[in-house]
């Protein structure tokens, strides 16, 4: 029997120890209600924060397509090679064996392997072979990413329209450039719930930041047209040993360019490999002296105002003439010729003549008319205006010289923007590569129409000249551009470069340049073929018009043209429409 | 016996509460798996697009034509344009 001292030990111990639960139980209830109520937005945060993640999704850069839809620019992925120095165990061993491997210098690797940093590049953009091997080698704090890049599969074809993309993907040159915020896109987010071991598990975009696939774009560019233009420009510049050169080919009656190409040229896969000045699109950028092709100007003035015919007379001097004291020369001495022989035969005197008879007012108005010392409008980056000095500004030579293409420069664009306005009966078109934009779902947001900048000469005047031309062609100084099926008409240029330095004329540096365009009466395409310091051989009808005839040659069975009809042609057609 | 089946019922639906979160963990794994592979094939036909329109670049074909199967260009007179009409 315990005494009553003892059970009232007991009891004082056992409610000591109720109270001691009681109390430990509300401190947990305290904690409890302090974590699952006061502190759970906080940590509830925290958690998620520890196993959320948002990923940034790079949109895809649009494709770039020609008229027929074949793929000139897209994107592909290709491994590089990264470094994780803190992980690199022997940055010594791991170095030589992946210089070995990637062709680098073994103590830069060294070098990077012993960085502080977490990351840093060792190669980027890398072929999958190199990768296949390092892979089997399983190096400490090497890793593979694989990036974005940008491929151009026909590699240097069309390259100075196309320009590029650099390495991060933005673009650089061109079209690239020009175009980058359509094809570009929009980087979204996409939250991700990982799980201990960052192993994705849901993943979810986030409303306000959604992606948007880069736009498509659908060039007037054929690239069949395109390979005929720059194979025949590789050959003449081969052949004659020439500096470089440009051909383009347009559609007169719509302005759409359906081949472009300069020489010297560039692989856009390999951009680093050439210098800068290689990338440049001399088309649209480079102004020169377009000589005897400019003579196009003062006779549709001389058309269009009625002052001449094709067949009035004037005389040419017997080859020798004074302008401001400075004596013009033919090649061949002519007397009594007729408008249309001053044409075909490419005769300075009778150009002059022809200009002077028009007059310095109405010659700079058709000047202007034409678009020389404006820009086209053509959606190309870099475009120059040329040089065409306003007429207060010019001298008692000026007309003189203007007629036959001195004292202005062109570029090949403005020029053979220029003749289409009298292939097509008189409009002047805005040239333009891009024809339509598409989104990432494939309908169209941007549809380039053919726009008329201004009507230029009469359709009367327009085929005249068109007549004149065809015999340039037939019996003049492009006889090496007739085509066996086909009429063209077209006009031969021969210019000496001008001195930036000292002035005046270089000796035997010319620049020969040709236009034509074919069926004569209805023209489907005009072609200007330019050739920069040609050696063998200077006179455009022997340096540039081949290169028409080849292309021309080329595309007619191509794009199945038919010669010209009787009752088919652009006059008879624009006065019915 | 009502305590043993209430309980039987509570322990069912915890299980299923469970299972059901498995679930939806393994069916997040498998959209994600799916999204990546989309995602990679995706890629990988822009690859594969970009080198076949490489291989059947004119300028590829046309040097395979001529040096190694000696093909030449038409002459003069050789090409015969037929109207359609």
């Amino acid at each position: 029997m315990e005494s009553p001292r003892a059970i009232q030990r007991k009891n004082g111990r056992f409610t000591f120890s109720m109270v001691c639960v009681v109390v430990g139980f509300c401190v947990l209830a305290f904690r409890l209600v302090e974590l699952q109520v006061v502190d759970s937005p906080d940590l509830a945060r925290e958690a998620k924060d520890q196993h959320r993640k948002i990923h940034l999704i790079e949109p895809g850069r649009g494709t770039i397509y020609d008229r027929r839809e074949t793929v000139l620019a897209i994107n592909s992925d290709v491994p590089s090679i990264f470094g994780d120095p803190p992980q690199c165990l022997n940055p010594r061993e791991t170095a030589g064996t992946v210089a070995a491997v990637l062709g680098l210098d073994a103590d830069h690797v060294e070098q990077k392997l012993r960085s502080p940093k977490s990351f840093v590049w060792i190669k980027r953009r890398i072929d999958d072979h190199a990768v296949e091997a390092l892979r089997h080698m399983s190096l400490d704090g090497i890793g593979v990413i694989r990036e974005r890049q940008r491929v151009y599969p026909n590699g240097a074809l069309l390259s100075h329209v196309l320009g590029f993309a650099g390495i991060d993907g933005y673009g650089l040159e061109g079209l690239e450039w020009k175009y980058d915020r359509s094809l570009r896109g929009k980087r979204g987010q996409l939250l991700m719930d990982h799980d201990a071991v960052g192993q994705p598990i849901f993943s979810e975009v986030l409303a306000e930041q959604l992606p948007a696939v880069g736009h498509d774009i659908v060039l007037t560019i054929d690239m069949g047209l395109q390979y005929m233009a720059e194979s025949a420009l590789d050959e003449a510049i081969e052949s004659t040993q020439a500096k470089g050169g440009n051909v383009i080919v347009m559609d007169p009656f719509t302005g759409a360019i359906l081949a472009m190409t300069g020489r010297p040229t560039f692989n856009p896969n390999a951009v680093r490999q050439y210098q800068p000045e290689q990338w440049r699109n001399r088309v649209v950028t480079d102004p020169y002296e377009p000589g005897s092709t400019f003579k196009i100007v003062a006779a549709a003035a001389a058309l269009n105002e009625e002052i001449f015919r094709s067949d009035d007379r004037l005389f040419a001097e017997d080859g020798h003439y004074d302008v401001g004291g400075t004596v013009v020369h033919d090649i061949h001495s002519r007397g009594w010729m007729t408008f249309s022989e001053v044409i075909e035969h490419s005769s300075n005197i009778g150009a002059i003549k022809i200009a002077q008879r028009v007059g310095e007012e109405t010659f700079s108005d058709y000047l202007h008319a034409f678009g020389f010392g404006e820009k086209t409008g053509v959606d190309l980056s870099g475009e120059s205006s040329g040089i065409l000095r306003p007429r207060d500004r010019w001298s008692g030579r000026s007309l003189a010289s203007l007629a036959i293409g001195h004292e202005v420069a062109v570029t090949p664009l403005q020029l053979i923007t220029a003749a289409a306005a009298v292939a097509n009966g008189g409009s002047l078109m805005r040239p333009y590569v891009v024809a339509e934009v598409r989104d990432g779902d494939g309908y169209t947001v941007m549809r380039t129409e053919p726009h008329v900048r201004k009507k230029v000469i009469s359709i009367q005047a327009a085929a005249e000249l068109t007549e004149i031309l065809s015999r340039v062609v037939s019996q003049g100084t492009a006889g090496m551009a007739a085509l066996p099926s086909h009429a063209v008409a077209g006009k031969t240029g021969t210019a000496q470069k001008a001195d930036r330095k000292h002035g005046g004329y270089l000796k035997d540096q010319y620049i020969s340049s040709f236009f034509g365009f074919f069926p004569a009466r209805f023209p489907q395409l005009i072609i200007l073929v330019v050739i920069d310091e040609p050696k063998t051989e200077f006179w455009g009808g022997k340096v540039a018009a081949p290169v028409f005839r080849k292309i021309a040659e080329q595309a007619v069975p191509y794009l199945n043209i038919l010669p010209d009809v009787p009752g088919r042609d652009i006059a008879a057609l624009l006065v019915a429409s | 016996m009502k305590v043993i089946l209430g309980s039987a019922l509570l322990l069912f639906l915890m299980l299923f509460s469970v299972w059901e979160d498995q679930e939806i963990v393994n069916l997040g794994y498998a959209t994600e798996e799916m999204r990546l592979a989309k995602a990679h094939q995706y890629e990988r036909q822009q690859a594969l697009m970009g080198k076949y329109y490489g291989l059947i670049s004119l300028d590829r074909i046309e040097r395979r034509a001529m040096t190694q199967l000696g093909l030449v260009r038409p002459q003069a007179g050789q090409v015969i344009l037929m109207s359609k009409q």
